[in-house]
């Protein structure tokens, strides 16, 4: 029971009046920023980063920790009440969650949204506290080629996301995969889609792109739909998640939350991602796929325990290995480093305080963050009864100058409202942002992936077949798409 | 999905096939994908060039974007249901106008701006009302991205 | 009536912090970093200004503002075209602010900035895998001499110092390996890690805090002039008899014409910060070595590597023109 001592051990660092102090300071002002579309964990630690200087180690990265997981709670809330991906890995809890507050279910979505985040944070955690280094060192052995099956099968999987045409979805992640080659590109320099303007040379941005295509988009449509008074919300029966509503969404929070783990410990995904793929398996294997996209508890479960499980994994080869998976990990790693601490294998035998620490106070901070959570949810839902005239100039006044503070950069605005118009067209037609989103995430990543295999196998195509690894993920991809192209026994799809 | 617009067409506008519209831009974005890929390297199998992976995919998504925009000619079910231009002009005019404003006239500035004509995409605000929630919405915001976060953004105008 | 007063007291707040340049610095101080939150010149600048805050004196605040994209052209961009007037200054990083106004048309060269003083100097090198085939250098350039593009080298993107060192050591060994562009250099990390590439083109600096943390990597050499103070024992290229030189530099600067009263401050500042013992166990902590140079000094510094990178590109282009 070495573990169980460890744990014991770290709550006892991470208990301490102080640690736990500067535990609540964290998630709180993580579920603050979270709330805000734009302003993300990573400026925000990037930020507080100096007062660290002056902070015990242990105790500043229990706050920054909580930053950025904290940060994963918030982002659902916009997303939820008004159709606005607070960070972009929320993007997929707008879907259903926002049409649960139409349908005057905003509290159970949002309740939905912060228990599963609980259960996925409290699960990963245990699993970091149990199996981290060896996963971590299982994470390494992905290779390219491994990257490259594992997100075709996730190209594939888009698909799905699909509540309309499975045509017109394909077509979307297409376009997304088009809009993701602007930019410099990686393996020859060259630059793609520029126009010789310099500030498209790193591509367009994920937050520009989502903020346009789903707030403003938004905005506009039911605007024009209801002549200008906007929708109005389904009045609010009841506050709380139904027993029903619990029934189906443990199930599917906890394939979320197994996916986020799994697609969260690999250094180059993401919590983005891993709430896309956890949004199409539930939807793949509901069985009434036709009813997503029209407030499915599910839905919001699924991608929310996911996302909050893969930003807690995400610790596991940052500590571990000493790799940042992401911008925030690196910072964190930075912190650590002022201190005089390298994360690494030998973090753990060497500062066994900061990381028993570190991995006790991510409990703590979860249950603090659904302590924090709920209560705010009867305020947040009063937050609808504010008339859409004057809700929609300020959630427009939000997108604006939340995009502006990611980069400092005008030009993202513009290509926020660019992205409204076109995301308003598209919806007029029938297609739906979500596949365009995961094709312009996905796109890059694969690209990149699949020429790398290419250059360091000299142009062998074998490759892919001789990992194991991908040659199963291409394996299930083949199976998936033969799942699709048959039409499936147990219910008919529409297809416009 | 969420949102899919009402399928039966609105008696208020034309008649017009969401699948020939949603072709034809997907045939247009091939299009300017394809053309604009032109001036990069295809590469060869050990080295993969930049324009691979553009001109597949615009390649596909012309052959989709007609098939789509014939299956809206054949058998064309639903229209585009859209009242007026109205919310999507002033919506984006808005947001423009912010990004055109921001660096130069000040945070608070560009929120009363906003607000002010964001009035104009639905129905009236009354003076009074579109006042209060400028300077509410102002002080909100330089509290939170100026004091809090403080981001450097200008506040006033020069 | 409360609310009146609140209200004024806050125009007030507002009217003080942007009017008053009587006595500099009367605002808050911009910092612009040409890379992301999170990369190591942002930790680098993060410390700077706590430290650079302290040397000015009075209430002075210096806020990092990441600036990121196009290489750091973006940056560098900003940063040329701020008003001079010591209220923006910013990092500079070698090689890139040289090699994109060689590559092509800017908007700054290095001549667009007062230059305040350099910080860091980071030697470029190679790492392997503890377990790889290769031992020393002459033992991998044997091999690459022998298979012709089958040793593959990640490196931080094209046009990077780590690509232009691999460029420079496949001149200077005679052979030819095989590019893998990534991302960033935890990604070359990683991949050399999982046995994914065989060599890492990483600066020494990033190699030898991996290296401490306890990771199976081992340094072949290192491409400054002379051993980096944070790596004692790995040799240079030159010893190792390849007539190669690649570093990564990283100073402050301010876009040209400063006042000459704040150009003083601000070079005091920087000088002052660089002599700090605290500073520099922090910058030692951060495995981010450390050279300090005048302005002068970095302008030599600047101009020569400058004409050794025209020199390549006349000879052997790094990207695409």
């Amino acid at each position: 029971m070495d573990v169980l001592n460890n744990l014991v051990f770290g709550f006892g660092v991470a208990l301490s009046p102080e640690n736990l102090l500067f535990c609540f300071l964290g998630t709180f002002l993580g579920t603050l920023i979270g709330v805000l579309p734009g302003l993300g964990p990573t400026a925000t630690v990037a930020m507080l980063l100096p007062i660290t200087f002056y902070l015990p180690p242990v105790t500043s990265l229990i706050m920054l920790a909580g930053i950025f997981y904290g940060s994963q709670y918030g982002g659902s809330t916009t997303a939820i009440l008004v159709k606005l991906p607070g960070e972009s890995s929320s993007v997929m809890t707008c879907l259903d969650g926002y049409e649960m507050a139409r349908q005057g279910r905003a509290g159970a979505a949002l309740a939905i949204a912060a228990l599963a985040s609980l259960f996925a944070g409290i699960v990963t955690t245990l699993v970091i506290a149990v199996a981290g280094p060896p996963l971590a060192d299982i994470a390494i052995l992905f290779g390219p080629v491994d990257y490259v099956a594992l997100l075709t099968v996730g190209l594939i999987g888009a698909v799905v996301l699909a509540g309309g045409s499975i045509v017109k979805a394909v077509a979307m992640v297409l376009l997304g995969l088009l809009l993701g080659c602007i930019g410099t590109d990686l393996s020859s320099g060259e630059k793609r889609y520029t126009f010789d303007l310099v500030v498209l040379y790193d591509g367009l941005g994920f937050v520009p792109l989502a903020m346009g295509m789903f707030g403003i988009t938004e905005i506009i449509a039911s605007l024009d739909e209801t002549g200008g008074r906007g929708r109005a919300m389904a009045s609010i029966a009841r506050l709380w998640p139904t027993k029903e509503d619990f029934r189906r969404s443990w199930p599917a929070a906890l394939r979320g939350t197994l996916l986020g783990g799994a697609l969260g410990i690999l250094p180059g995904s993401s919590a983005t991602l891993s709430s896309f793929a956890s949004y199409a398996l539930e939807k793949r294997i509901s069985d009434r796929p036709q009813d997503f996209g029209k407030g499915m508890v599910e839905g919001v479960a699924g991608p929310e325990a996911s996302n909050n499980a893969a930003a807690q994994a995400c610790f596991i080869p940052m500590l571990s290995l000493g790799v940042p998976p992401n911008a925030i990990m690196a910072l964190m790693i930075g912190a650590m480093m002022i201190q005089g601490i390298q994360p690494g294998p030998l973090v753990i035998s060497s500062q066994p305080a900061l990381f028993w620490g570190m991995i006790a106070s991510m409990f703590i901070g979860n249950v603090l963050l659904v302590l924090l959570n709920l209560p705010l949810i009867g305020l947040w839902v009063r937050l609808l009864r504010v008339p859409y005239t004057i809700l929609f100039p300020i959630i427009l006044v939000f997108c604006a100058l939340g995009t502006y503070s990611l980069n400092n950069s005008v030009f993202e605005v513009g290509i926020m409202a660019a992205f409204g118009v076109i995301g308003y067209v598209f919806r007029l037609t029938g297609c739906e942002a979500a596949p365009l989103m995961l094709g312009f995430v996905v796109g890059p990543m694969l690209e990149e992936n699949l020429r790398r295999s290419l250059v360091i196998s000299q142009g062998n195509f074998m490759v892919f077949v001789q990992s194991p690894i991908s040659a199963t993920l291409f394996a299930l991809s083949a199976a998936l798409l033969l799942l699709m192209l048959v039409p499936s026994l147990k219910r008919k799809r529409e297809v416009l | 999905m969420s949102d899919e617009p009402n399928p039966v067409a609105d008696s208020s506008g034309p008649h017009v096939s969401q699948d020939i519209v949603a072709g034809s831009m997907f045939v247009l974005f091939g299009v300017l994908g394809y053309l604009f890929s032109l001036q990069l390297s295809f590469g060869t199998a050990a080295e993969l060039g930049s324009a691979f992976l553009p001109r597949l995919v615009s390649v596909l998504l012309v052959v989709i974007g007609v098939g789509i925009a014939i299956g809206g000619v054949v058998k064309s079910r639903a229209a585009i249901a859209f009242h007026s231009p109205r919310p999507l002009i002033v919506v984006t005019f808005c947001v423009v106008l912010f990004a055109l404003t921001l660096e130069t006239l000040g945070l608070v500035a560009a929120i009363l701006l906003m607000v002010a004509l964001s009035g104009l995409a639905g129905e009236r605000r009354g003076v009074v009302t579109t006042l209060v929630l400028g300077v509410a919405l102002s002080l909100t915001c330089v509290a939170i991205f100026i004091w809090g976060a403080q981001l450097p953004i200008r506040v006033w105008p020069v | 009536m409360a609310k009146l007063k609140w209200f004024a007291t806050v125009m007030l707040v507002f009217g003080l912090t942007t009017s008053a340049q009587a006595q500099y610095p009367a605002k808050p101080i911009e910092m612009i970093v040409a890379y992301s939150a999170g990369g190591v010149t942002d930790l680098t600048a993060r410390i700077v200004a706590s430290f650079m805050e302290k040397y000015i004196g009075g209430r002075t605040k210096i806020v990092v503002v990441n600036r990121p994209g196009a290489a750091g052209e973006i940056g560098f961009t900003a940063l040329a075209e701020a008003k001079p007037d010591g209220y923006t200054i910013g990092f500079i990083n070698t090689p890139t602010i040289l090699s994109i106004p060689i590559e092509r048309a800017t908007k700054f060269t290095w001549k667009s900035y007062d230059l305040l003083g350099n910080l860091v100097d980071d030697p470029s090198g190679f790492s392997v895998h503890k377990d790889s085939q290769f031992r020393t250098l002459k033992e991998l350039q044997a091999y690459a001499k022998a298979n012709p593009g089958t040793v593959t080298v990640g490196t931080t993107g094209v046009g990077s110092d780590d690509h232009l060192a691999m460029l420079a050591f496949q001149r200077a060994a005679g052979v030819k390996m095989t590019h893998v562009p990534y991302a960033g250099g935890s990604m070359v990390r990683t991949a050399v890690l999982g046995r994914h590439i065989a060599v890492a083109s990483i600066n020494i600096g990033e190699a030898m805090q991996y290296v401490a943390s306890g990771s199976p990597f081992v340094q072949l050499a290192q491409a400054g002039a002379m051993r980096s103070s944070v790596a004692p024992d790995v040799p240079t290229f030159k010893e190792l008899g390849f007539d190669m030189e690649s570093n990564a530099m990283r100073g402050v600067a301010a876009p040209k014409g400063l006042p000459p009263e704040v150009r003083k401050i601000l070079e005091d500042a920087v000088t002052k910060t660089a002599a700090d013992p605290e500073f520099q166990a922090k910058m030692a902590a951060t495995f981010s070595p450390m050279r300090y140079l005048p302005p002068a000094e970095y302008a030599v510094a600047l101009e020569r590597a400058e004409q050794l990178l025209q020199k390549l590109w006349s000879e052997e282009p790094w990207s695409p023109k």
